[in-house]
Protein backbone atom coordinates (compact mmCIF):
# COMPACT_ATOMS: atom_id res chain seq x y z
CA UNK A 1 0.00 0.00 0.00
CA UNK A 2 1.34 3.47 -0.77
CA UNK A 3 2.85 5.33 2.16
CA UNK A 4 0.87 7.87 4.15
CA UNK A 5 2.20 10.57 6.45
CA UNK A 6 0.53 12.55 9.20
CA UNK A 7 2.47 15.51 10.58
CA UNK A 8 1.66 16.87 14.02
CA UNK A 9 3.04 19.47 16.40
CA UNK A 10 0.91 18.36 19.37
CA UNK A 11 2.48 15.31 20.99
CA UNK A 12 -0.51 14.79 23.30
CA UNK A 13 -3.10 14.88 20.51
CA UNK A 14 -4.29 11.28 19.99
CA UNK A 15 -6.03 11.97 16.66
CA UNK A 16 -3.02 11.38 14.37
CA UNK A 17 -2.36 7.97 15.89
CA UNK A 18 -6.03 7.01 15.87
CA UNK A 19 -6.35 7.96 12.19
CA UNK A 20 -3.12 6.11 11.42
CA UNK A 21 -4.54 3.02 13.08
CA UNK A 22 -7.79 3.36 11.13
CA UNK A 23 -5.77 3.73 7.93
CA UNK A 24 -3.81 0.61 8.77
CA UNK A 25 -6.97 -1.41 9.38
CA UNK A 26 -7.85 -0.84 5.73
CA UNK A 27 -5.01 -3.19 4.88
CA UNK A 28 -1.32 -2.70 4.22
CA UNK A 29 1.12 -0.30 5.82
CA UNK A 30 -0.20 1.93 8.58
CA UNK A 31 0.26 5.66 8.14
CA UNK A 32 3.42 7.14 9.64
CA UNK A 33 2.94 9.82 12.28
CA UNK A 34 5.79 12.28 12.69
CA UNK A 35 6.27 15.28 14.90
CA UNK A 36 7.29 18.38 12.95
CA UNK A 37 10.48 18.27 14.98
CA UNK A 38 11.43 15.40 12.70
CA UNK A 39 11.91 18.01 9.98
CA UNK A 40 15.06 19.09 11.78
CA UNK A 41 16.54 15.60 11.97
CA UNK A 42 15.71 14.70 8.38
CA UNK A 43 18.26 14.63 5.61
CA UNK A 44 16.92 17.24 3.20
CA UNK A 45 17.43 17.17 -0.54
CA UNK A 46 14.81 19.25 -2.35
CA UNK A 47 15.61 20.27 -5.92
CA UNK A 48 13.85 22.61 -8.30
CA UNK A 49 14.90 22.22 -11.91
CA UNK A 50 15.07 25.02 -14.47
CA UNK A 51 11.55 24.20 -15.64
CA UNK A 52 10.20 24.51 -12.09
CA UNK A 53 9.71 20.85 -11.35
CA UNK A 54 10.47 19.99 -7.76
CA UNK A 55 11.74 16.63 -6.59
CA UNK A 56 12.94 15.18 -3.32
CA UNK A 57 12.30 16.39 0.18
CA UNK A 58 13.00 15.14 3.70
CA UNK A 59 14.40 11.67 4.07
CA UNK A 60 14.58 9.49 7.12
CA UNK A 61 15.44 5.83 7.47
CA UNK A 62 13.39 3.61 5.11
CA UNK A 63 11.65 1.94 8.03
CA UNK A 64 10.34 5.35 9.08
CA UNK A 65 9.12 6.60 5.71
CA UNK A 66 10.25 5.36 2.33
CA UNK A 67 10.47 8.26 -0.12
CA UNK A 68 7.73 10.85 -0.68
CA UNK A 69 4.34 10.04 0.86
CA UNK A 70 1.43 9.17 -1.39
CA UNK A 71 -0.77 11.27 0.91
CA UNK A 72 0.08 13.84 3.58
CA UNK A 73 -2.19 15.21 6.27
CA UNK A 74 -0.58 18.08 8.12
CA UNK A 75 -2.03 18.82 11.57
CA UNK A 76 0.58 21.37 12.50
CA UNK A 77 1.04 25.10 12.62
CA UNK A 78 4.60 25.18 13.95
CA UNK A 79 7.91 23.93 12.57
CA UNK A 80 10.49 24.12 15.37
CA UNK A 81 13.81 25.79 14.77
CA UNK A 82 16.27 23.43 16.35
CA UNK A 83 18.99 24.01 18.92
CA UNK A 84 20.35 27.51 18.38
CA UNK A 85 21.45 29.49 21.42
CA UNK A 86 20.74 32.91 19.94
CA UNK A 87 17.09 33.99 19.60
CA UNK A 88 17.82 35.71 16.32
CA UNK A 89 19.34 32.52 14.96
CA UNK A 90 16.35 30.49 16.18
CA UNK A 91 13.93 32.90 14.48
CA UNK A 92 15.90 32.77 11.24
CA UNK A 93 16.16 28.97 11.34
CA UNK A 94 12.43 28.61 12.03
CA UNK A 95 11.58 30.81 9.03
CA UNK A 96 14.02 28.93 6.79
CA UNK A 97 12.76 25.50 7.77
CA UNK A 98 9.13 26.56 7.44
CA UNK A 99 9.81 27.92 3.94
CA UNK A 100 11.46 24.65 3.00
CA UNK A 101 8.61 22.50 4.38
CA UNK A 102 6.06 24.64 2.51
CA UNK A 103 7.97 24.31 -0.75
CA UNK A 104 8.12 20.53 -0.30
CA UNK A 105 4.41 20.32 0.52
CA UNK A 106 3.59 22.45 -2.53
CA UNK A 107 5.58 20.04 -4.70
CA UNK A 108 3.38 17.18 -3.48
CA UNK A 109 0.34 18.88 -5.05
CA UNK A 110 -2.98 17.16 -4.46
CA UNK A 111 -1.35 14.53 -2.24
CA UNK A 112 -1.63 17.08 0.59
CA UNK A 113 -5.12 16.91 2.10
CA UNK A 114 -5.57 20.64 2.77
CA UNK A 115 -4.12 23.09 0.25
CA UNK A 116 -1.38 25.24 1.73
CA UNK A 117 -0.61 28.88 1.15
CA UNK A 118 2.70 30.68 1.70
CA UNK A 119 2.25 30.55 5.45
CA UNK A 120 -0.34 27.96 6.46
CA UNK A 121 0.85 24.39 6.87
CA UNK A 122 -2.55 22.82 7.58
CA UNK A 123 -4.72 24.92 5.29
CA UNK A 124 -5.15 28.59 4.41
CA UNK A 125 -3.75 31.01 6.98
CA UNK A 126 -7.00 32.93 7.18
CA UNK A 127 -8.04 35.17 10.06
CA UNK A 128 -11.47 34.58 11.59
CA UNK A 129 -12.90 37.52 9.60
CA UNK A 130 -11.85 35.89 6.33
CA UNK A 131 -13.33 32.55 7.33
CA UNK A 132 -16.62 34.28 8.11
CA UNK A 133 -16.67 36.25 4.86
CA UNK A 134 -15.95 33.07 2.89
CA UNK A 135 -18.61 31.33 4.96
CA UNK A 136 -21.12 34.01 3.95
CA UNK A 137 -20.07 33.59 0.32
CA UNK A 138 -20.76 29.87 0.77
CA UNK A 139 -24.31 30.66 1.85
CA UNK A 140 -23.84 30.44 5.61
CA UNK A 141 -25.26 32.97 8.06
CA UNK A 142 -22.34 34.31 10.09
CA UNK A 143 -21.65 35.90 13.45
CA UNK A 144 -20.57 39.56 13.24
CA UNK A 145 -17.02 40.56 14.19
CA UNK A 146 -15.72 44.01 15.08
CA UNK A 147 -12.13 45.12 15.48
CA UNK A 148 -11.47 48.65 16.77
CA UNK A 149 -8.39 50.57 17.83
CA UNK A 150 -10.53 52.44 20.39
CA UNK A 151 -13.36 50.69 22.20
CA UNK A 152 -15.35 53.91 22.52
CA UNK A 153 -15.94 53.88 18.73
CA UNK A 154 -17.87 50.61 18.89
CA UNK A 155 -21.64 51.29 19.12
CA UNK A 156 -23.03 50.10 22.44
CA UNK A 157 -19.65 49.82 24.13
CA UNK A 158 -19.61 50.71 27.83
CA UNK A 159 -16.51 50.89 29.97
CA UNK A 160 -14.09 53.03 31.91
CA UNK A 161 -12.45 56.15 30.47
CA UNK A 162 -9.12 54.29 30.71
CA UNK A 163 -10.40 51.50 28.48
CA UNK A 164 -12.18 53.83 26.05
CA UNK A 165 -9.03 54.31 23.95
CA UNK A 166 -7.87 50.72 24.21
CA UNK A 167 -8.36 48.32 21.34
CA UNK A 168 -11.23 45.89 21.39
CA UNK A 169 -12.13 42.89 19.31
CA UNK A 170 -15.69 41.57 19.46
CA UNK A 171 -15.32 37.92 18.61
CA UNK A 172 -17.98 35.35 17.87
CA UNK A 173 -19.34 33.21 20.65
CA UNK A 174 -17.93 29.74 21.14
CA UNK A 175 -19.43 27.17 18.81
CA UNK A 176 -21.93 24.70 20.25
CA UNK A 177 -22.69 22.71 17.11
CA UNK A 178 -20.31 21.59 14.40
CA UNK A 179 -20.15 20.07 10.99
CA UNK A 180 -17.05 18.06 10.12
CA UNK A 181 -16.40 18.11 6.39
CA UNK A 182 -14.36 15.22 5.04
CA UNK A 183 -13.98 15.26 1.29
CA UNK A 184 -17.39 16.12 -0.15
CA UNK A 185 -19.42 14.99 2.84
CA UNK A 186 -20.50 16.83 5.94
CA UNK A 187 -20.75 14.92 9.22
CA UNK A 188 -22.87 16.66 11.85
CA UNK A 189 -22.31 16.20 15.54
CA UNK A 190 -24.91 13.94 17.11
CA UNK A 191 -27.57 14.73 18.06
CA UNK A 192 -27.69 17.09 15.09
CA UNK A 193 -29.44 20.40 15.77
CA UNK A 194 -28.41 22.02 12.48
CA UNK A 195 -30.58 22.44 9.40
CA UNK A 196 -29.43 20.54 6.32
CA UNK A 197 -28.58 23.74 4.41
CA UNK A 198 -25.89 24.57 6.96
CA UNK A 199 -24.25 21.21 6.39
CA UNK A 200 -24.28 21.87 2.64
CA UNK A 201 -22.88 25.37 3.21
CA UNK A 202 -20.05 23.90 5.29
CA UNK A 203 -19.17 21.55 2.43
CA UNK A 204 -19.12 24.53 0.04
CA UNK A 205 -16.87 26.46 2.42
CA UNK A 206 -14.44 23.56 2.63
CA UNK A 207 -14.24 23.47 -1.16
CA UNK A 208 -13.71 27.26 -1.38
CA UNK A 209 -10.89 27.08 1.13
CA UNK A 210 -9.16 24.12 -0.51
CA UNK A 211 -9.64 22.01 2.63
CA UNK A 212 -10.64 18.38 2.41
CA UNK A 213 -10.80 18.20 6.22
CA UNK A 214 -12.52 21.13 7.91
CA UNK A 215 -14.71 21.61 10.94
CA UNK A 216 -17.21 24.48 10.80
CA UNK A 217 -18.68 25.64 14.10
CA UNK A 218 -22.00 27.33 14.77
CA UNK A 219 -23.56 29.06 17.76
CA UNK A 220 -27.14 29.91 18.53
CA UNK A 221 -28.15 33.57 18.35
CA UNK A 222 -31.80 34.33 19.09
CA UNK A 223 -33.62 31.93 16.77
CA UNK A 224 -30.84 31.33 14.31
CA UNK A 225 -27.67 29.25 13.97
CA UNK A 226 -24.71 31.41 12.90
CA UNK A 227 -21.27 30.28 11.76
CA UNK A 228 -18.61 31.34 14.25
CA UNK A 229 -15.40 29.66 13.13
CA UNK A 230 -13.70 27.09 10.95
CA UNK A 231 -10.80 24.80 11.86
CA UNK A 232 -8.67 22.86 9.38
CA UNK A 233 -7.16 20.88 12.29
CA UNK A 234 -10.31 19.61 13.95
CA UNK A 235 -10.62 17.24 16.84
CA UNK A 236 -12.14 14.01 15.50
CA UNK A 237 -14.51 12.89 18.21
CA UNK A 238 -16.01 9.66 16.92
CA UNK A 239 -14.83 6.51 15.22
CA UNK A 240 -16.99 7.48 12.25
CA UNK A 241 -14.96 10.67 11.85
CA UNK A 242 -11.64 8.85 12.25
CA UNK A 243 -12.65 6.24 9.69
CA UNK A 244 -13.84 8.95 7.29
CA UNK A 245 -10.49 10.71 7.32
CA UNK A 246 -8.64 7.41 6.99
CA UNK A 247 -10.82 6.53 3.99
CA UNK A 248 -10.15 9.95 2.44
CA UNK A 249 -6.41 9.46 2.89
CA UNK A 250 -6.61 6.01 1.34
CA UNK A 251 -8.49 7.42 -1.62
CA UNK A 252 -5.94 10.18 -2.16
CA UNK A 253 -3.08 7.71 -1.82
CA UNK A 254 -4.67 5.48 -4.44
CA UNK A 255 -4.98 8.45 -6.78
CA UNK A 256 -8.72 8.71 -6.46
CA UNK A 257 -8.83 11.79 -4.21
CA UNK B 1 -8.97 59.54 -3.06
CA UNK B 2 -6.18 57.00 -2.80
CA UNK B 3 -5.41 55.32 0.54
CA UNK B 4 -1.77 54.83 1.51
CA UNK B 5 -0.96 52.36 4.29
CA UNK B 6 2.40 51.98 6.00
CA UNK B 7 5.08 54.17 7.52
CA UNK B 8 4.61 57.82 6.62
CA UNK B 9 8.29 58.36 5.75
CA UNK B 10 8.45 55.38 3.38
CA UNK B 11 9.96 56.72 0.11
CA UNK B 12 7.61 54.58 -1.96
CA UNK B 13 4.51 55.95 -0.22
CA UNK B 14 5.89 59.45 -0.58
CA UNK B 15 6.49 58.92 -4.31
CA UNK B 16 2.91 57.73 -4.83
CA UNK B 17 1.57 60.63 -2.76
CA UNK B 18 3.44 63.10 -5.00
CA UNK B 19 2.20 61.37 -8.14
CA UNK B 20 -1.38 61.44 -6.87
CA UNK B 21 -1.08 65.15 -6.17
CA UNK B 22 0.21 65.71 -9.71
CA UNK B 23 -2.82 63.83 -11.03
CA UNK B 24 -5.14 65.96 -8.91
CA UNK B 25 -6.13 63.13 -6.61
CA UNK B 26 -6.36 63.44 -2.86
CA UNK B 27 -4.52 61.00 -0.64
CA UNK B 28 -5.40 59.56 2.76
CA UNK B 29 -2.31 58.37 4.63
CA UNK B 30 -2.84 55.80 7.37
CA UNK B 31 0.53 56.10 9.09
CA UNK B 32 1.43 53.13 11.27
CA UNK B 33 3.93 55.34 13.07
CA UNK B 34 1.11 57.63 14.20
CA UNK B 35 -1.20 54.96 15.59
CA UNK B 36 -2.13 57.28 18.44
CA UNK B 37 -3.72 59.67 15.93
CA UNK B 38 -5.52 57.00 13.91
CA UNK B 39 -8.73 55.23 14.84
CA UNK B 40 -9.98 52.30 12.79
CA UNK B 41 -13.15 50.27 13.14
CA UNK B 42 -13.58 47.15 11.02
CA UNK B 43 -17.02 45.52 10.96
CA UNK B 44 -17.61 42.19 9.26
CA UNK B 45 -21.23 41.00 9.18
CA UNK B 46 -22.90 38.46 6.89
CA UNK B 47 -20.19 38.88 4.29
CA UNK B 48 -20.36 42.67 4.35
CA UNK B 49 -17.06 44.41 5.18
CA UNK B 50 -17.11 47.96 6.45
CA UNK B 51 -14.13 49.97 7.63
CA UNK B 52 -14.11 53.51 8.95
CA UNK B 53 -10.95 55.37 9.83
CA UNK B 54 -10.48 58.65 11.64
CA UNK B 55 -7.26 60.49 10.86
CA UNK B 56 -6.50 63.89 12.38
CA UNK B 57 -10.11 64.17 13.49
CA UNK B 58 -11.62 63.49 10.06
CA UNK B 59 -13.68 60.35 9.54
CA UNK B 60 -13.62 58.35 6.29
CA UNK B 61 -15.56 55.34 5.03
CA UNK B 62 -12.68 53.42 3.47
CA UNK B 63 -14.83 51.41 1.07
CA UNK B 64 -16.00 54.67 -0.53
CA UNK B 65 -12.48 55.59 -1.62
CA UNK B 66 -10.74 54.72 -4.90
CA UNK B 67 -8.05 52.18 -4.01
CA UNK B 68 -5.21 51.29 -1.71
CA UNK B 69 -1.44 51.23 -2.03
CA UNK B 70 -0.26 49.25 0.99
CA UNK B 71 3.19 48.72 2.43
CA UNK B 72 2.25 47.54 5.93
CA UNK B 73 5.27 46.92 8.13
CA UNK B 74 5.75 45.51 11.61
CA UNK B 75 4.14 47.86 14.13
CA UNK B 76 6.76 50.25 15.54
CA UNK B 77 8.04 49.36 18.98
CA UNK B 78 7.20 51.54 21.94
CA UNK B 79 8.00 51.62 25.62
CA UNK B 80 4.36 52.56 26.22
CA UNK B 81 2.28 49.39 26.57
CA UNK B 82 -0.92 51.08 25.43
CA UNK B 83 0.76 52.50 22.33
CA UNK B 84 2.09 49.03 21.53
CA UNK B 85 -1.34 47.43 21.76
CA UNK B 86 -2.92 50.19 19.64
CA UNK B 87 -0.18 49.75 17.04
CA UNK B 88 -0.71 45.98 16.97
CA UNK B 89 -4.49 46.31 16.61
CA UNK B 90 -4.14 48.93 13.88
CA UNK B 91 -1.79 46.63 11.98
CA UNK B 92 -3.97 43.54 12.48
CA UNK B 93 -7.20 45.27 11.47
CA UNK B 94 -5.58 46.89 8.43
CA UNK B 95 -4.10 43.62 7.21
CA UNK B 96 -7.46 41.84 7.57
CA UNK B 97 -9.28 44.69 5.81
CA UNK B 98 -6.76 44.67 2.95
CA UNK B 99 -7.55 41.02 2.29
CA UNK B 100 -11.33 41.52 2.57
CA UNK B 101 -12.12 44.83 0.86
CA UNK B 102 -13.46 44.94 -2.66
CA UNK B 103 -11.40 48.05 -3.41
CA UNK B 104 -8.37 47.60 -5.68
CA UNK B 105 -5.39 46.86 -3.41
CA UNK B 106 -1.69 46.93 -4.31
CA UNK B 107 -1.10 44.32 -2.91
CA UNK B 108 -3.25 42.05 -0.77
CA UNK B 109 -1.31 40.51 2.14
CA UNK B 110 -2.50 37.01 1.27
CA UNK B 111 -1.03 37.28 -2.23
CA UNK B 112 2.31 38.34 -0.80
CA UNK B 113 2.70 35.05 1.08
CA UNK B 114 4.23 33.18 -1.87
CA UNK B 115 7.39 35.22 -1.37
CA UNK B 116 7.82 33.69 2.10
CA UNK B 117 9.26 30.57 0.43
CA UNK B 118 11.57 31.12 -2.53
CA UNK B 119 11.52 27.51 -3.76
CA UNK B 120 7.72 27.50 -3.52
CA UNK B 121 7.58 30.71 -5.52
CA UNK B 122 10.02 29.29 -8.09
CA UNK B 123 7.55 26.49 -8.81
CA UNK B 124 4.83 29.10 -9.44
CA UNK B 125 7.13 31.27 -11.55
CA UNK B 126 7.93 28.35 -13.83
CA UNK B 127 4.21 27.67 -14.31
CA UNK B 128 3.98 31.17 -15.81
CA UNK B 129 6.52 30.21 -18.47
CA UNK B 130 9.81 31.45 -17.04
CA UNK B 131 12.93 29.40 -16.55
CA UNK B 132 14.23 29.43 -12.99
CA UNK B 133 17.74 28.69 -11.69
CA UNK B 134 18.43 25.04 -10.88
CA UNK B 135 18.10 24.90 -7.11
CA UNK B 136 19.11 22.58 -4.28
CA UNK B 137 18.06 23.01 -0.67
CA UNK B 138 19.94 20.60 1.52
CA UNK B 139 21.70 19.97 4.81
CA UNK B 140 24.04 17.43 3.21
CA UNK B 141 27.51 18.83 2.42
CA UNK B 142 28.19 16.03 -0.07
CA UNK B 143 25.03 16.89 -1.99
CA UNK B 144 26.23 20.50 -2.19
CA UNK B 145 29.64 19.43 -3.48
CA UNK B 146 28.01 17.27 -6.12
CA UNK B 147 25.70 20.14 -7.16
CA UNK B 148 28.68 22.51 -7.25
CA UNK B 149 30.64 20.12 -9.42
CA UNK B 150 27.63 19.72 -11.76
CA UNK B 151 27.00 23.43 -12.25
CA UNK B 152 30.50 24.84 -11.93
CA UNK B 153 29.46 28.11 -10.35
CA UNK B 154 26.95 28.20 -7.50
CA UNK B 155 25.48 30.87 -5.23
CA UNK B 156 23.69 30.52 -1.91
CA UNK B 157 20.97 32.60 -0.25
CA UNK B 158 18.06 32.38 2.17
CA UNK B 159 15.16 30.03 1.51
CA UNK B 160 12.55 32.20 3.21
CA UNK B 161 11.51 35.79 2.53
CA UNK B 162 14.08 37.06 5.01
CA UNK B 163 16.47 39.19 3.02
CA UNK B 164 19.96 37.81 2.61
CA UNK B 165 22.98 38.81 0.57
CA UNK B 166 23.49 36.49 -2.37
CA UNK B 167 26.98 35.01 -2.14
CA UNK B 168 29.03 32.94 -4.50
CA UNK B 169 30.21 29.56 -3.21
CA UNK B 170 33.99 29.76 -3.26
CA UNK B 171 36.96 28.03 -1.62
CA UNK B 172 36.48 29.91 1.63
CA UNK B 173 32.74 29.27 2.00
CA UNK B 174 33.28 25.76 0.62
CA UNK B 175 35.40 24.94 3.67
CA UNK B 176 32.38 25.82 5.84
CA UNK B 177 30.01 23.45 4.05
CA UNK B 178 29.77 21.07 7.03
CA UNK B 179 27.80 23.89 8.74
CA UNK B 180 24.83 23.20 6.47
CA UNK B 181 24.16 20.17 8.67
CA UNK B 182 22.79 22.68 11.22
CA UNK B 183 20.21 24.12 8.81
CA UNK B 184 19.22 23.29 5.22
CA UNK B 185 20.51 26.02 2.92
CA UNK B 186 19.47 27.08 -0.58
CA UNK B 187 22.03 26.77 -3.36
CA UNK B 188 21.44 27.78 -6.97
CA UNK B 189 23.34 27.50 -10.20
CA UNK B 190 24.99 30.81 -11.02
CA UNK B 191 23.24 32.30 -14.04
CA UNK B 192 25.47 34.51 -16.12
CA UNK B 193 23.96 37.60 -17.69
CA UNK B 194 22.54 41.04 -17.02
CA UNK B 195 20.20 41.86 -14.15
CA UNK B 196 16.83 43.21 -15.25
CA UNK B 197 14.33 44.43 -12.64
CA UNK B 198 10.84 44.61 -14.09
CA UNK B 199 8.11 46.54 -12.30
CA UNK B 200 4.67 45.41 -13.40
CA UNK B 201 1.80 47.78 -12.67
CA UNK B 202 -1.40 46.24 -13.99
CA UNK B 203 -0.67 45.76 -17.69
CA UNK B 204 2.23 48.22 -17.77
CA UNK B 205 5.83 47.05 -17.67
CA UNK B 206 8.85 49.11 -16.60
CA UNK B 207 12.16 47.34 -17.14
CA UNK B 208 15.49 48.46 -15.69
CA UNK B 209 18.86 46.99 -16.57
CA UNK B 210 21.45 47.02 -13.83
CA UNK B 211 25.14 46.99 -14.67
CA UNK B 212 27.28 45.86 -11.78
CA UNK B 213 30.20 43.56 -11.06
CA UNK B 214 28.63 42.58 -7.73
CA UNK B 215 26.97 39.16 -7.34
CA UNK B 216 24.09 40.98 -5.58
CA UNK B 217 23.81 44.51 -7.01
CA UNK B 218 21.66 45.61 -4.06
CA UNK B 219 24.80 45.42 -1.92
CA UNK B 220 27.32 46.54 -4.54
CA UNK B 221 28.46 49.49 -2.47
CA UNK B 222 29.11 47.29 0.57
CA UNK B 223 31.40 45.23 -1.65
CA UNK B 224 33.20 48.34 -2.88
CA UNK B 225 31.49 48.14 -6.26
CA UNK B 226 28.94 50.23 -8.12
CA UNK B 227 25.57 49.63 -9.81
CA UNK B 228 24.38 51.62 -12.81
CA UNK B 229 20.69 51.58 -13.74
CA UNK B 230 19.09 52.32 -17.10
CA UNK B 231 15.67 51.85 -18.65
CA UNK B 232 15.52 49.03 -21.14
CA UNK B 233 12.94 47.68 -23.57
CA UNK B 234 11.97 44.05 -23.17
CA UNK B 235 10.95 41.77 -26.02
CA UNK B 236 7.16 41.86 -26.26
CA UNK B 237 6.85 38.20 -25.38
CA UNK B 238 8.88 38.63 -22.19
CA UNK B 239 6.75 41.63 -21.19
CA UNK B 240 3.63 39.53 -21.72
CA UNK B 241 5.09 36.77 -19.56
CA UNK B 242 5.83 39.29 -16.81
CA UNK B 243 2.25 40.55 -16.81
CA UNK B 244 1.01 36.96 -16.86
CA UNK B 245 3.23 36.08 -13.91
CA UNK B 246 1.94 39.05 -11.91
CA UNK B 247 -1.61 37.94 -12.67
CA UNK B 248 -0.88 34.33 -11.72
CA UNK B 249 0.47 35.46 -8.35
CA UNK B 250 -2.40 37.98 -7.85
CA UNK B 251 0.19 40.75 -7.50
CA UNK B 252 -0.92 43.58 -9.81
CA UNK B 253 2.08 45.60 -8.64
CA UNK B 254 5.31 43.67 -8.25
CA UNK B 255 9.03 43.69 -8.91
CA UNK B 256 10.24 40.77 -11.00
CA UNK B 257 13.95 39.92 -10.90
CA UNK B 258 15.19 38.58 -14.23
CA UNK B 259 18.57 37.82 -15.67
CA UNK B 260 19.06 38.13 -19.42
CA UNK B 261 21.48 35.42 -20.44
CA UNK B 262 24.10 35.82 -23.17
CA UNK B 263 21.98 33.59 -25.44
CA UNK B 264 19.03 35.98 -25.07
CA UNK B 265 16.98 33.78 -22.74
CA UNK B 266 15.49 35.20 -19.56
CA UNK B 267 15.68 33.47 -16.18
CA UNK B 268 13.47 34.61 -13.30
CA UNK B 269 14.82 34.59 -9.75
CA UNK B 270 12.06 36.06 -7.68
CA UNK B 271 8.91 38.17 -7.59
CA UNK B 272 8.95 40.89 -4.95
CA UNK B 273 5.40 41.55 -3.73
CA UNK B 274 6.23 44.87 -2.09
CA UNK B 275 8.89 46.33 -4.39
CA UNK B 276 11.01 49.25 -3.23
CA UNK B 277 10.46 50.82 -6.63
CA UNK B 278 11.43 54.37 -5.68
CA UNK B 279 15.14 53.50 -6.01
CA UNK B 280 14.61 52.48 -9.64
CA UNK B 281 12.26 55.36 -10.43
CA UNK B 282 14.75 57.86 -9.04
CA UNK B 283 17.58 56.50 -11.21
CA UNK B 284 15.62 56.03 -14.43
CA UNK B 285 12.76 58.52 -14.37
CA UNK B 286 10.28 55.73 -15.09
CA UNK B 287 6.76 56.92 -14.09
CA UNK B 288 6.07 53.92 -11.87
CA UNK B 289 4.37 55.89 -9.10
CA UNK B 290 2.12 57.60 -11.67
CA UNK B 291 1.18 54.18 -13.07
CA UNK B 292 0.31 53.02 -9.54
CA UNK B 293 -2.00 56.00 -9.05
CA UNK B 294 -3.62 55.57 -12.44
CA UNK B 295 -4.27 51.90 -11.75
CA UNK B 296 -5.89 52.67 -8.40
CA UNK B 297 -7.96 55.51 -9.85
CA UNK B 298 -9.19 53.34 -12.69
CA UNK B 299 -7.31 55.39 -15.26
CA UNK B 300 -4.71 52.78 -16.21
CA UNK B 301 -3.54 52.87 -19.79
Amino acid sequence: MPSALILTDRPTDPVPWLVAAAFGRRGGTPATVLDTGAMISARWDLRVSADGRAAGGPRWSPDRLDGDPAVLWCRASVVPAGAFSDQGDRDYAAAELRALVLAWMHSLGSRVLNAIDGDGLSGPSWAVTRWLVEGARSGLPTWPVTMATSARNVPGWRGSPYDARRPVQLQPAAGTATVLVVGRRGYPMLPDPLPEQLRRGAVRLARRSGCRVLEVAFARHQDQWLMVSADPMPALRTQTHLDAVAALMAGVAAGAG
Amino acid sequence: MIVLVGYGDDPCLEAVAHAADALGSAVLLIDQRQAGDVDLVLDVDQGSVRATVTVAGVRYRLDELAGVYARPLTPPDSADGRARERGRMLHAALVEWLDLTELPVLNRPEAMLSNASKPLQSQLIAQAGFAVPATLITNDPDAVRQFWHQHGEVIFKSTSGIRSIVRRLDADSGRRLPQVRDLPTQFQQFVDGSDIRVHVVGSQVFATEIHSEAVDYRYARADGLSADLASVELPAEVSRRCVGLATTLALPFCGIDLRRCPDGEYVCFEVNPMPGFSYYEAHTGQPISRAVCELLLGKAR
